[in-house]
């Protein structure tokens, strides 16, 4: 350290050298990610010295993740990119730094350099944490060869409800004469954001001022969801999509057979793009009482793990200046935060659709943020369920979906706000807890060889407890500590983004909430459902290809090679690949029972199909059942089947009464496996339907990730690991209490 | 109970012949052991007839049924194997029963029958136990009651004692005997040991390289084995077989020269019994010579003494301790009434 100081002194050392600043903003595959590196260079050589690490933020499906891991992790993050939702959580969590008098000091900042989105990150008490990436405000899209075909003029800015109505009405149709619709006035987009705006145009809300209420239940926001509802079941004008969760229903629109398609944000030009066989335009949203819209950002922000947040907050404003917001507007990513960007030709491409860009910065004096709450994930997902219900089932109790919906937030709202009182615990209470459980189980270990008899072979013990100890370590360190620290979390209330000094002491508050938590109830249903289905079909899928593999040809080896591979599969290349065969319309499953005159569910979109889609792909990796039961067949004594044939046994009968009884201990040890591994489905369920259609594939695991890393409450989600466990143990010490009847161990003979 | 007939069974496991054009017939009631050194295709031939393994020509008939295209099951006949084969979850009244059960016997039939067999073999104390936790002479009055149950037309068994030490072999030996005199049940049975087929079987049948050499009875064919390779199985210690060269009506081997049976040049083998070379010279034998010790084995009763011969060894056994040091030079006399001389060249029996 000395020697870097005494060359700094000097004169000639670099003044940034060893400082590094790891920044995650970008997917690898984005386009963007040269420019990226550009920007981080021509950083490096404005502070001689520095590293700035550029690290992929990882695919789509990670959501995010990656960042509220590393900052879980305490792992070093300079610069983050985060959704305007999460500003709320991470911001109250304590897991961002104040930037703001960083970015006021930087030469030439100014707030009005930006355009009129900052507010998004800008804190109860005035301060920016963060400053935008690109944004999009929620526009309709529209068709607009379909609305002149139909005698209409393109919607212009003020157009209303009624407008939007009567559109749809002239521009649904059944153009083929087949008695089914097949061109609709508008494809509806359905998740809360996207119909957040019909209420605010209602002059209804989600939440009241105080943020501590929902108004969900109020006749403003009532009647936006009669609204919708009217286009999608009593007047038949929207299109009625069943892919709630797989949430973009852009189909329709590419396909040039829906008139409007929203609202929606400014990411479908990217996909719109490479239409070419009409033409289409953005509008602003119809309006009812108020001209309104919602507004969906990205922005980056200096999480507290940081090393160097001036520096942090510096690059942070390059991210959001102009060498990078030109690129992202070229790119199409969305409406630059910058402002000279968005105006200039970068953003505003005449030669590219839409021909009405302006559109997007035109509503931005009427478009809003989503209520900033340190919790708006959870309440998307609580209201989730019943908002699908409410506008998609053509039978549905309006009034008291929003009812539900909004006494759920209520309720969540008000438990969220007693947490908040709750008493902090001890900075050092969870390291204790871990010290704690390492003592107990050493004082355990030590009460053990207390009691036992002499030992005459010390040397062997010793080597023994050398043999063991790697093991052990291991065990101590990565296992018990970590259980018992969750098991002291399941009593408390903790955000895995803050660190340990911040847990608040609970009581039996989650343990209490299992009992009214209707998506854990959901997600326990789900989970046992499949348990239980895909476990005793798995078993006999195995057993049976085993049997009929057993036989020592070329043709078996081969086949079981097959049936093995896709046990060496990772569940989410697995998953990927029956997203592709159960798709309900171009999906491989389907074509075929096309084929034979059936026509097919909807697989993963279906409520009733979700979970037997995945006992299907639970059964396509039998093949480690298999092997198992392979070799248990071929270890078994062949010539007590001789001897079986001999007295007289058919093939049935062989099975049953001589090889399935010797196959006890394998079927026990299958069982209890596979009831463990069932029980743990996760990955298939994060990828493919992320727990829906509404909650009916929440498993466990996933409600448990869920709880802990998106709505941050590791508390919870330490209460449902341990039910899982608790369901877990008490399943296999039923299957070894009862195996004592069908499990029959084989003694050695004693000749 | 029926006769057992084979004709011309020939099996192949791929190249490999394991049976070639085998023919045996076994009348009602008779007990035929089938003997040979491991690989010689007797457990096969077992196998055949139990329906185990189908050949690949060949006929089986049991009683005036031709069995070869029907299942185990059809056959009406049980098996006893060499490792017991009882189903270790079952007990040993479940064991018992298991036949019983697939034929649809009625229950209280059932437990009649099995209460009997397990009282003949002296298993009533047993029949709840599981197999794992029987001895291996328990184990096999198992297997044998399992066979016996059923009263079939026909017993296999395949080396049903090698899995016992010696003590309990003999028991055993004497109990299957005994079941047979009671029975009169059609039995075929498979040993490599030649001591059990001499002392089993109403007739033993030898098998080499997938082909009977001789079938008859157990003395017959110790007095008179028709090959050389029976000659060398059959007995024991194993006959003495010495090659050599007839020439001029004199046989020559070694030191040892003899009139041959033959007065053409030919090369033939010469079998002598161990238990009929002598040491005492004092009484008129035919053949007489002396010999370098090279080896003495004591058994007590018997002393088993080799001498050099040329290049060859010739083995004696002698009664009781023979007071034989190796190096010794011994005269010993062989009675030419107990040669036996086979060809050089087919192994068959000249006279």
């Amino acid at each position: 350290m000395w020697t870097l100081a005494a060359l700094a002194a000097l004169g000639t050392g670099a003044p940034y050298e060893g400082r590094t600043l790891v920044v995650m903003v970008d997917e690898k595959s984005f386009e963007s990610w040269d420019v990226l590196q550009t920007i981080a260079r021509d950083f490096e050589l404005a502070h001689p010295g520095l590293e700035v690490r550029v690290i992929d933020q990882g695919g789509a499906v990670g959501q995010q993740d990656k960042s509220r891991f590393m900052l879980t992790g305490d792992l070093q993050l300079d610069v983050t990119r985060i959704d305007v939702t999460e500003f709320g959580a991470f911001q109250r969590e304590g897991a961002l730094v104040d930037i703001d008098a960083h970015l006021r000091a930087l030469p030439g900042f100014d707030e009005a350099n930006y355009l009129d989105v900052l507010d998004g990150f800008r804190a109860a008490d005035g301060h920016l944490y963060g400053l935008p990436s690109t944004f999009t405000p929620y526009v309709m899209y529209y068709n607009r060869d379909l609305l002149e075909r139909a005698g209409l003029a393109p919607p212009q800015a003020g157009w209303t409800w009624d407008d939007l109505l009567d559109a749809c009405r002239k521009t649904t149709r059944d153009t083929d004469g087949d008695g089914a619709i097949d061109q609709w006035g508008i494809s509806l987009t359905q998740w809360l954001q996207a119909v957040v705006p019909w209420i605010w145009q209602n002059g209804g809300d989600v939440l009241d001022e105080t943020l501590t209420r929902s108004r969900l239940a109020e006749p403003e926001a009532r009647e936006a969801f009669r609204f919708l509802r009217r286009l999608l079941h009593e007047e038949k004008l929207a299109s009625f999509d069943a892919t709630f969760e797989n949430q973009y229903s852009q189909g329709l629109f590419q396909a040039g057979r829906c008139a409007f398609y929203g609202p929606v944000g400014y990411w479908e030009t990217y996909r719109f793009k490479y239409i070419t066989d009409f033409r289409w335009d953005v509008a602003p949203l119809p309006r009812k009482l108020h001209a309104a819209t919602a507004i969906a950002m990205t922005g980056y922000v200096v999480p507290r793990t940081s090393r160097d947040p001036a520096l942090a907050a510096e690059f942070v404003a390059k991210l959001a200046g102009p060498e990078y917001q030109y690129t992202l507007a070229e790119i199409g990513n969305g409406v630059p935060g910058w402002k000279a960007a968005a105006l200039s030709t970068s953003f505003l491409n005449p030669t590219r659709a839409p021909e009405s860009e302006q559109v997007f910065l035109d509503v931005l004096g009427e478009a809003r943020f989503m209520p900033s709450l340190a919790n708006w994930r959870k309440i998307e997902s609580l209201c989730q369920a019943e908002l699908q219900g409410a506008l998609l089932l053509e039978r549905y109790d309006v009034d008291r979906a929003a009812e539900r919906m909004a006494a759920k937030t209520d309720a969540f709202l008000a438990s969220e706000e007693r947490r908040a009182a709750k008493p902090m615990l001890p900075s050092f209470a969870m390291e204790a807890v871990f010290a704690l459980a390492l003592i107990a189980s050493a004082a355990a270990w030590l009460a053990h060889r207390a009691r036992a008899p002499a030992r005459v072979y010390a040397r062997d013990e010793r080597s023994a407890l050398a043999l063991l100890a790697p093991w052990a370590v291991g065990f101590l360190l990565f296992f018990l500590g970590p259980a018992a620290v969750s098991l002291a979390l399941s009593f408390c209330a903790w955000s895995p983004l803050q660190s340990f000094d911040a847990v608040r002491w609970s009581g039996g508050e989650n343990w209490a909430r299992l009992a009214t938590d209707d998506t854990f109830h959901a997600s326990l249903v789900a989970t046992t459902t499949y348990a239980f289905a895909s476990v005793p079909l798995g078993l006999g899928l195995a057993l049976w290809l085993a049997w009929l593999l057993r036989a020592e040809s070329t043709f078996a080896v081969f086949v079981r090679t097959l049936v093995y591979l896709p046990a060496i599969l990772s569940p989410v290349i697995v998953a990927a690949t029956w997203r592709f065969l159960l798709d309900p319309d171009r999906g491989l499953a389907n074509q075929l029972l096309a084929l034979i005159g059936v026509e097919g569910p909807a697989w993963t979109r279906s409520g009733a199909w979700v979970i037997p889609s995945y006992v299907l792909m639970s059964l396509w990796g039998v093949g480690a059942q298999m092997l198992v039961f392979l070799a248990a067949l071929q270890a078994l004594d062949p010539t007590l089947e001789e001897a079986a044939r001999v007295d007289g046994a058919g093939p049935w009968a062989r099975f049953r009464h001589v090889v399935l009884p010797q196959l006890g201990p394998v079927l026990l040890f299958n069982l209890a496996l596979g009831l463990v591994g069932a029980f743990q489905i996760f990955a298939q369920a994060y990828v493919l339907t992320n727990g829906g259609p509404g909650d009916a594939s929440r498993f466990l695991v996933l409600y448990l990730y869920e709880t802990g890393f998106r709505h941050l409450d590791m508390g919870y989600a330490s209460t449902l690991a341990w039910v899982l466990f608790a369901i877990l143990g008490a399943l296999c010490a039923v299957l070894v209490a009862t195996s004592k009847n069908w499990v029959h161990y084989a003694a050695r003979s004693r000749g | 109970m029926a006769a057992l007939e084979l004709c011309n069974v020939t099996v192949s496991f791929g190249e490999h012949a394991v049976l070639r054009d085998v023919s045996l017939s076994v009348a009602d009631g008779e007990f035929v052991v089938l003997v040979g050194p491991s690989g010689c295709g007797k457990s096969t031939l077992l196998r055949v007839v139990a329906g185990l393994v189908r050949p690949a020509s060949g006929e089986v008939r049991i009683g005036d049924r031709r069995v070869d295209a029907l299942e185990p099951a059809e056959r009406d006949l049980a098996m006893v194997f060499q490792n017991y084969a009882l189903y270790p979850h079952k007990t040993v009244a479940q064991n018992l029963a298991f036949p019983l059960e697939l034929r649809r016997v009625p229950r209280a039939e059932l437990e009649r029958r099995v209460r009997e067999t397990a009282e003949s073999l002296g298993l009533a104390d047993l029949l709840e136990r599981k197999p794992g936790a029987l001895s291996g002479g328990q184990m096999q009055r198992v297997a044998l009651g399992r066979a016996l149950i059923r009263d079939p037309k026909l017993f296999l068994f395949d080396e049903p004692l090698s899995n016992l030490d010696a003590k309990l072999r003999h028991e055993m030996r004497a109990e299957i005997a005994r079941l047979h005199q009671r029975t009169r049940v059609t039995s075929l049975y498979v040993t490599h040991d030649q001591s059990e087929a001499l002392t089993l079987g109403g007739r033993i049948a030898v098998l080499d390289r997938g082909r009977f050499e001789q079938i008859g009875a157990p003395l017959d064919v110790f007095a008179r084995p028709a090959t050389r390779f029976v000659a060398g199985f059959i007995g024991s210690p194993a006959m003495n077989l010495l090659p050599g060269v007839a020439r001029g009506g004199r046989f020559e081997v070694g030191e040892l020269s003899l009139a041959a049976p033959t007065d053409a040049t030919r090369e033939l083998v010469l079998g002598v019994r161990p238990h009929e070379v002598a040491l005492d010279a004092a009484r008129a034998r035919d053949v007489s010579l002396e010999l370098e010790v090279t080896f003495v084995e004591a058994l007590g009763t018997q002393t088993l003494v080799s001498f050099r011969l040329g290049e060859h060894e010739l083995r004696a056994s002698l009664d009781g301790d023979a007071r034989v040091r190796v190096g010794e030079r011994k005269r010993i006399s062989i009675s030419r009434s107990s040669l036996h001389w086979f060809d050089q060249g087919t192994g068959l029996r000249l006279d």
